[in-house]
């Protein structure tokens, strides 16, 4: 047992995971009382001594609990102490479950007590009180709405990962992973896996090769590729044999799933699906096994459907290929230039072991976040949770993107040739939640498109006759990073994108010059809370929408806090937003331009 | 010199050598039975106990695991007559402070004469943006807006419809403006420009993207003869004046030609008495309603090619199909999800999506209407597979008429369809909507109850009688969107090619 002993001192504390609700530390002189680290943070212990200088940091006296070990992933828990604050942990992999279940079951009790005290001055509509947030010991929040109107119930696993997490060279990565989730796990999808995983092991290294060879370009030797693909197909028919197809899908539907399916981000990577209430079990067997033992069944086939899928919504569609366009011109360097379907040429090149690091990397609990809306008993669920999920060892956190975007200096244009109808779009750089600025623009997107008596609207559409619709999105591509505040409009014809675009940017300044009206704004705050109440009605909605807040905000509550924040915010500061941020340097146009023939 | 690519592959990679890898993979094998006799050696000795032991469960296959029934007893609304036929269904629903309102009213775009071609969308948008007799256009959206009230309308293919959603406190005066909007409309000379341009422009950029292109040629062969087969023109579009809106409006805006639905938090007797108030002096319309005209005729296979050169084909074919108020709707649709609605394990998703990854969207829809329905196939692929790809679709289609079903997959859509069943009620205005449909549809108002019966009785021999009832490969359209120099196979092996007219009129 030596082997497993290790030492940790204060400098790598950082390093080690701490479990919540599980670890005393006791200092000595002043600080004998337990020391319990800051909520909010359950991946690191942060250790700051408050005391004033010249006094050192405080000497541990006593640790009770344990920890995980990062790259053990095993329980560890001091067994000694020494001085300048080293302290030996063991290996404490078999630790008695007995004070689990009743830390546990205690920790559980008081929720309760406290969210029925909480329950009382709660009105309504108090969406508080409706939901409860949870951990497992691995890292993982729950949250969890009762509603149960209806026997069914809405289940969103969201991963805090997404195509801006890619490194580079590898776009797509993350969607591709997603659909590759789709194709079964050792228990799921197959028939034998022990037989199955030798010639996976086979069609992986015949399509690596294949890749390799293809990836030369002139050089490419033909015999090779045919001799290659011929093999590949060889190997894939005989993989049939094991496979049992789309099982997943399968069990699911013949369960009576609604909305069974994922959708990648650029900044999450979102896995749904609806189930009749009695079902909950069979969506944590199969979803827990997908996070702990998948396969990547069927690869080259499906990178295939994923270059059908770019063709189809990217190639094919003059909106989205606008898009990809302005955003690659707006982004110089931060991976939000990137598409989230990834480039075709880097698609093209995926591979099982790229993706499997990817997954590995970050599928971490720590960066998941479930949302259970609908008929659920909540302390039932967490036990399946518990027992499920709670299986699958934590992981070292993952570390956010490096990359910053530089300052842009000076506007940037670019046109996108399509054989289509002109369209227009304006973006300008901007930060992100928590920033007061996002929700500044969240007004001012308001003020300017939502609704016939939006500024824009009324003006561009049914005053002056100029455009058939005009939008704005605030937070494009993603809301994890500093992102875009973007205008799109289409013309109406024989207006151009230069007519209307000078129109916009009237309505910008206006918005610096004199401030908003209070009608506009109680027009915005009345608009909000019906938004809040009629999403309760859904359950995938608002599953979808706590999950959502939850990984981006990092605390769900960003939704119940939202309308607060939104008051406090002065018609000054908009004007003030306004005058910062939309400027002319600070601002990337994109239009659409049929091509001259021949031109593309 | 043929192996020098391995060579160098393998030192590029050594750390992820796969000889490597592959020895390591058998060592982790051998560890793990020998972990699996210790196992076993433990179960044996701790049989009793291990048997209750949870995390023995957890391995079972998913297939396995058993659940408690769902007692649930599925609501029903209340259904009432106004003296002036305006038809009524009520469900309370009191978790959160809103109503809803949705009705249906009989018209349609199938209405309009022809050369008037768009005529009943834009008298479904002025009415609500073109004021009312009360308020001007202006003042009513700012009206809704303070208040986040949204009211909606519109007129589709074969109805019109009328929604409201609003806060329980804010519904006495929203109900009055919601009343006026089907009542009295206006019709604003100036909104109704401002829709007719919108349509204009929405004509100019019809051709934009290929699925518009692919389901409006569909569209006009499949009905062609027939009002629901005919396209808005610009020309046509010019030629509309406020007057035909106001007589559109007239002809088919009246209470016993309405069914409203209404949900939310309200008290049934209060909420009677509001509508009541606000329609009851609203006079009975006395011209009948003509029926709507069936279309029928299936077509001799004819392949329609939209040339445009978008870097992916967008197949569409297709033909007309059983009606829903019919027995053989319950197994057709079971048919339909077997052969491509019902996802991963539909077979032309099978075949052509998850086998040769020939393309990400693909499968088959039907729709069952009133005394006619449509059933079709779509798939989109790179140029080079288009060919490939309708052959796999024209051979699925063609092995379900001649082998029908098995027993496998016939359970796998009957217990889907079933077990997915109970969503129809997870709304209350969900469910509103769908009994004033039904009603609309003139089926029968047991139909949800009866629904999974109806399901359950379907066997194999349902399917594979209908599907040699209604499925016509041979006589179905075909539309491909694309660009055809860089087809693998000419179209005309699959008909005669009519090339579709994508100018502008």
């Amino acid at each position: 047992m030596k082997k497993d002993n290790f030492m940790i001192n204060k400098r790598s504390w950082p390093d080690i995971h701490w479990l919540p609700q599980r670890m005393k530390i006791y200092f000595h002189g002043k600080h004998t009382h337990p020391f319990t680290a800051p909520r909010g943070d359950e991946n690191r212990i942060y250790f700051r001594d408050k005391r004033p200088w010249p006094f050192g940091p405080p000497q541990i006296m006593k640790i009770e609990g344990y920890f995980r070990d990062k790259r053990s992933c095993h329980l560890v828990s001091p067994r000694s102490m020494k001085i300048n604050n080293e302290v030996y942990f063991r290996d404490k992999k078999k630790v008695g479950r007995a004070f689990t279940l009743v830390s546990q079951t205690l920790f559980i009790l008081l929720q309760l007590i406290f969210l029925l005290l909480s329950y009382k001055n709660a009105c309504a509509i108090d969406l508080e009180s409706k939901v409860i947030r949870r951990h497992l010991s691995n890292g993982m929040t729950v949250l969890i709405m009762e509603r149960h109107e209806t026997p069914v119930c809405s289940l969103y696993i969201r991963f805090k990962a997404g195509a801006v997490d890619e490194p580079s060279g590898e776009s797509g990565t993350a969607h591709f992973l997603e659909h590759l989730l789709f194709k079964g796990t050792k228990s799921i999808g197959t028939t034998d896996y022990m037989k199955e995983s030798i010639i996976l092991e086979k069609i992986e290294k015949a399509g690596k090769y294949l890749d390799w060879e293809r990836q030369k370009g002139d050089k490419m030797d033909p015999n090779r590729v045919e001799h290659l693909s011929k093999e590949l197909a060889a190997l894939q028919s005989e993989h049939k044999k094991y496979v049992i197809k789309d099982e997943m899908d399968l069990i699911y539907s013949q369960n009576g799933e609604k909305g069974f399916n994922a959708s990648t981000g650029m900044d999450l990577t979102t896995y749904t699906v609806s189930l009749p209430s009695n079902r909950i079990e069979l969506w944590a067997r199969i979803e827990s096994d997908r996070m702990m033992n998948p396969v990547f069944r069927e690869f080259y086939s499906e990178r295939d459907v994923v270059l059908e899928e770019r063709r189809q919504s990217y190639d094919s569609n003059p909106f989205r290929k606008l898009l990809e366009q302005f955003l690659a011109t707006a982004f110089l360097v931060h991976p939000y230039r990137n598409p989230i379907i990834g480039w075709e040429s880097e698609i093209e090149m995926l591979d099982p072991d790229k993706v499997m690091e990817f997954f590995r990397r970050h599928y971490a609990p720590s960066n998941v976040i479930v949302a259970a809306v609908g008929d659920i008993d909540p302390d039932r669920f967490m036990q399946l949770m518990e027992r499920y999920f709670g299986r699958i060892p934590p992981q070292p956190p993952v570390p956010p993107v490096i990359t910053k975007e530089p300052l842009q200096r000076g506007e940037r244009r670019i046109e996108v040739l399509f054989d289509a109808e002109p369209q227009l779009l304006i973006g300008f750089l901007k930060p992100t939640v928590p920033d007061r600025a996002d929700y500044i623009f969240d007004i001012i997107s308001s003020i300017l498109t939502d609704g016939r008596t939006s500024r824009l609207y009324k003006r561009m559409v049914i005053d002056e006759k100029l455009a058939v619709s005009v939008n704005t999105m605030n937070g494009v591509p993603g809301g994890r990073y500093p992102n875009i505040f973007m205008i799109s409009a289409t013309p109406l014809y024989p207006n151009t994108t230069e007519d209307i675009e000078r129109v916009i940017y009237e309505e910008l300044e206006r918005l610096k010059d004199e401030p908003v009206s209070d009608w506009e704004l109680g027009k915005i705050k009345n608009q909000i809370q019906v938004e809040i109440i009629s999403g309760l009605a859904s359950n995938p909605g608002m599953a979808d929408k706590l999950s959502y807040f939850e990984a981006i905000s990092g605390d769900w509550r960003y939704l119940s806090t939202y309308l607060d924040i939104i008051s406090t915010i002065t018609t000054g500061e908009i004007q003030d937003a306004a005058r910062k941020y939309f400027r002319k340097s600070q601002r990337t146009v994109a239009t659409l331009v049929k091509p001259e023939d021949g031109e593309i | 010199m043929i192996m020098m690519p391995f060579i160098t592959f393998d030192n590029y990679n050594h750390r992820y050598s796969y000889r490597y890898r592959s020895c390591m993979h058998r060592l982790r094998y051998k560890s793990r039975f020998k972990s699996l006799w210790v196992l076993l050696i433990i179960i044996l000795l701790f049989l009793p106990s291990c048997i209750s032991n949870q995390t023995a469960k957890l391995d079972v296959h998913p297939s396995q695991l058993t659940y408690p029934p769902i007692v649930f007893t599925p609501p029903k609304p209340d259904r009432m007559v106004l003296p002036n036929g305006i038809v009524l269904y009520l469900m309370e629903d009191h978790e959160i402070p809103l109503i809803k309102i949705n009705a249906i009213i009989r018209t349609g775009s199938i209405y309009e004469s022809e050369g008037m071609t768009g005529i009943a969308e834009i008298t479904g948008t002025v009415m609500r943006t073109g004021g009312t007799k009360t308020w001007n256009p202006e003042e009513l959206d700012r009206k809704l807006e303070y208040m986040g009230a949204s009211i909606g309308t519109g007129i589709g293919l074969e109805s019109g419809s009328a929604s409201l959603s609003v806060l329980k406190k804010d519904f006495n005066e929203a109900i009055l403006i919601f009343a006026e909007i089907l009542r009295y409309p206006v019709f604003d000379p100036e909104k109704v420009e401002i829709a007719k341009m919108k349509m204009t422009e929405s004509i100019r950029r019809q051709n934009d993207e290929p699925i518009e292109i692919a389901s409006r040629e569909f569209k006009r062969r499949i009905y062609q003869g027939d009002p629901r087969g005919r396209m808005p023109t610009i020309e046509g579009i010019v030629r509309i004046t406020r007057n035909d809106l106001t007589e559109f409006h007239r002809a088919y805006y009246f209470p016993n030609n309405i069914i409203m639905g209404i949900s939310g938090d309200f008290e049934k007797d209060a909420m009677i008495d509001i509508i009541t108030r606000n329609f009851g002096d609203w006079e009975k319309g006395s011209q009948p309603i003509p029926a709507m005209p069936v279309p029928s005729r299936i077509d001799e296979r004819a392949l329609i090619y939209a040339e445009k050169p978008f870097p992916q084909s967008t197949i569409l074919l297709g033909h007309l199909c059983c009606p829903k108020n019919d027995p053989d709707y319950f197994p057709m649709e079971v048919l339909n999800f077997i052969l491509g609605s019902g996802g991963f394990n539909s077979r032309l998703m099978k075949e052509i999506r998850s086998d040769r990854g020939l393309a990400y969207s693909v499968g088959s829809f039907y729709r069952g209407a009133v005394d006619y329905g449509v059933f079709g196939a779509y798939a989109m692929t790179k140029p080079g597979t288009t060919g490939k790809v309708i052959d796999l679709i024209l051979e699925e289609i063609n092995r379900v008429i001649e082998e029908g079903i098995n027993t496998d997959e016939l359970d796998w859509a009957r217990d889907s369809i079933l077990n997915q069943f109970i969503f129809s009620f997870a709304s209350t205005s969900g469910l509103v909507n769908s009994y004033i449909s039904l009603e609309y549809n003139g089926l029968p108002d047991d139909y949800l109850e009866t629904y999974k019966c109806n399901i359950s009785n379907v066997s194999i021999d349902d399917v594979k009688r209908i599907a040699q009832k209604y499925l016509k490969p041979q006589r179905s359209t075909i539309v491909v969107v694309g660009n055809a120099q860089g087809f693998d196979k000419p179209l005309d092996c699959f008909g005669r090619v009519e090339e579709a007219d994508l100018n502008i009129y």
